[in-house]
């Protein structure tokens, strides 16, 4: 078993002219809740987006406990077990709670068309499944009360808790949230942490992206900081605090 | 408010309601004074409702509009009634034959085109739809040219003979009832719901495991195997087929009677194609305006009933529930407020 979950390498992500991220690496240990922070266009997202496949780096790899993404299509990396959120909430809009946290299920199921049509034995004990697996996800997220309700009805910090929810069904290894306390008030960014921790108490890794530093610093145990494309410090919360750069990086140089 | 207590009371008897529509179609030809006309044109509604389904699960769940829909089931009647023609396979045998070529078919076409999106998909099946037609048309002798194919053999199941229209039309009904249940299944289904994911968001739906242009395709093969069942049981039920019935006119009302019933429901194509059947008969005076007529009711559909006649009675249905729960939900404040 691999001491790290995920291992970035060196990655390079350039687009045009323009370095997003300039030979960024960093370890996440198992069970650890990672942060990746830095002020607003350091490239904290595309960073999430070329560990999830959606963008392939320039240079550069990734390593999901042991094994290299590099071969890997950008629809099997959930099957492998990495699960995101998104900072644009991007839920199934028109369908049900239950029914977007039962596609999040959809890596770890295999029924196809003739199963489906037919509804045969093996398809009905799998929805069962899916079914049961979604309310489950639901209760843990406080959702239950909502299930048939349309994703786009929700409240804003609802649907961000419903992302979790959906990502947390398809059984990950791995969970990385993108700002998952925007536009959240305090109550739930409490709710939100407390949260976090349980699904780190489940023994799933997760690397947050997040702006209230108060959270961010109060879940993780080790930090990233990036600025403009450039890893510029990693250490405990508390390092990453007093640390000259990180304060130079988001209050400027002292006079 | 009485519609929402009205659905809600008879949700229970759904199943009751379609079995009742079943009996009531069975029985007409039975009944029926003026029967072989009438059904006639109820065996076209199922045919019809054969290929609204299919372009349901394309259009109303995945989210990608054929209009070369018309082209799918030219392939469909063109195979079933050359194999029935020129070989002896069983011609329940050539129908399926039919569709299946029209899903391979289909699935080659989509393959490439999946990755297109919106109208760009669209114009590319127009396309599909005039080279479909445009093959058949110059076939030669093979599919008859501009004249088509006489003489197309009707059904017959061992001992059974289905070859008149009156028989044909019972198989064609338990056909269509068959599609429906089976969509249904398939919308409540993984596969089904992966299709609703990538017609709400593609980058989710990847991130979540669906390989997206695989499973916009397989949408497509489904929904072109049923254009060519459909198209099969058109060329064995009239027994004659030519190049010019499969043009972009009937493409586009498939699309139109789809969208006036609702797309995305399984009553939405059943009552559009209805409408759009019977409403086409009564219009048949107005000759050459016919599609003019076409043409003013995609556009009252599109501007006034978006979703359809079932997605704006379900809004509708909706609206109301919400209404009856926040008036509850104030009530009940109220009742605490006075407790207090």
């Amino acid at each position: 078993m691999n001491e790290n979950i995920l291992t970035v390498d060196h990655i390079v992500m350039q687009f045009g002219g323009l370095k997003a991220l300039n030979d960024v690496s960093f370890n996440i240990e198992r069970g650890e809740v990672h942060a990746l922070i830095g002020p607003n266009g350091s490239g904290k997202t595309t960073m999430f987006n070329v560990i999830s496949h959606v963008l392939e780096p320039t240079s550069g790899e990734v390593f999901l406990d042991g094994e290299s993404l590099k071969k890997t299509k950008k629809y099997a990396v959930n099957r492998l077990g990495i699960a995101r959120t998104f900072q644009h909430v991007s839920l199934f809009s028109n369908m049900t709670v239950e029914e977007n946290i039962m596609c999040g299920r959809y890596s770890n199921t295999h029924q196809g068309i003739l199963g489906a049509i037919f509804k045969t034995p093996a398809e009905r004990r799998e929805e069962e499944e899916i079914r049961q697996r979604a309310r489950d996800e639901m209760k843990f997220v406080g959702l239950d009360d909502v299930a048939d309700t349309k994703a786009k009805k929700l409240p804003y910090g609802d649907q961000r808790l419903l992302e979790i929810a959906r990502a947390l069904a398809s059984d990950p290894k791995l969970l990385m949230l993108d700002e998952p306390a925007a536009g959240m008030n305090p109550s739930e960014k409490e709710h939100l942490g407390s949260l976090i921790r349980q699904v780190q108490a489940k023994g799933i890794s997760v690397l947050i992206i997040e702006h209230d530093m108060k959270l961010a610093m109060s879940i993780s145990q080790s930090v990233t900081v990036l600025d403009h494309g450039i890893r510029i410090a990693e250490g405990t919360p508390e390092e990453i605090q007093n640390n000259d750069k990180v304060i130079e990086a988001y209050l400027g140089k002292k006079v | 408010m009485w519609l929402y207590k009205l659905s809600e009371k008879l949700k229970p008897f759904s199943w009751g309601f379609a079995i009742l529509a079943v009996a009531v179609m069975a029985l007409i030809p039975q009944v029926a004074a003026n029967s072989a006309y009438l059904t006639f044109n109820l065996a076209m509604v199922c045919i019809y409702i054969i290929v609204t389904a299919g372009l349901d699960i394309l259009f109303g769940y995945s989210g990608q509009i054929s209009l070369g829909q018309a082209g799918f089931y030219a392939v469909g009647a063109y195979v079933s009634a050359m194999l029935s023609l020129y070989t002896s396979i069983p011609v329940l045998l050539c129908i399926f034959i039919g569709a299946f070529a029209s899903s391979i078919i289909g699935g080659a076409f989509a393959y490439p085109a999946s990755k297109l999106v919106h109208h760009f998909l669209s114009m590319t099946t127009i396309g599909f739809g005039e080279i479909a037609r445009l093959v058949f048309l110059n076939g030669g002798k093979v599919t008859g040219g501009a004249v088509g194919l006489l003489n197309i053999p009707g059904l017959k199941i061992g001992p059974l003979n289905l070859s008149s229209k009156q028989t044909f039309y019972y198989f064609i009904l338990i056909l269509a009832v068959l599609v429906l249940i089976m969509k249904r299944n398939l919308i409540n289904s993984r596969l089904g719901r992966s299709f609703i994911a990538i017609r709400e968001n593609q980058d989710a739906s990847a991130a979540f495991g669906i390989n997206v242009p695989i499973t916009r395709t397989v949408a497509f093969m489904i929904s072109t195997f049923l254009a060519g069942l459909g198209g099969a049981c058109y060329a064995h039920l009239v027994r004659f087929i030519s190049p010019e019935t499969f043009t972009f006119d009937l493409s586009s009302m498939f699309l139109i009677m789809l969208l006036l019933g609702g797309k995305g429901s399984t009553m939405g194509c059943v009552l559009g194609v209805f409408i759009m059947t019977f409403g086409m008969e009564a219009l048949q005076s107005f000759g050459r305006y016919r599609m003019l007529i076409y043409g003013i009711i995609l556009l009252v559909v599109l501007f006034v009933i978006p979703m359809g006649i079932t997605g704006k009675l379900s809004d509708y249905i909706e609206e109301q529930k919400e209404k009856i729960k926040a008036g509850e939900a104030g009530g009940a404040e109220k009742e605490g407020g006075d407790r207090a």
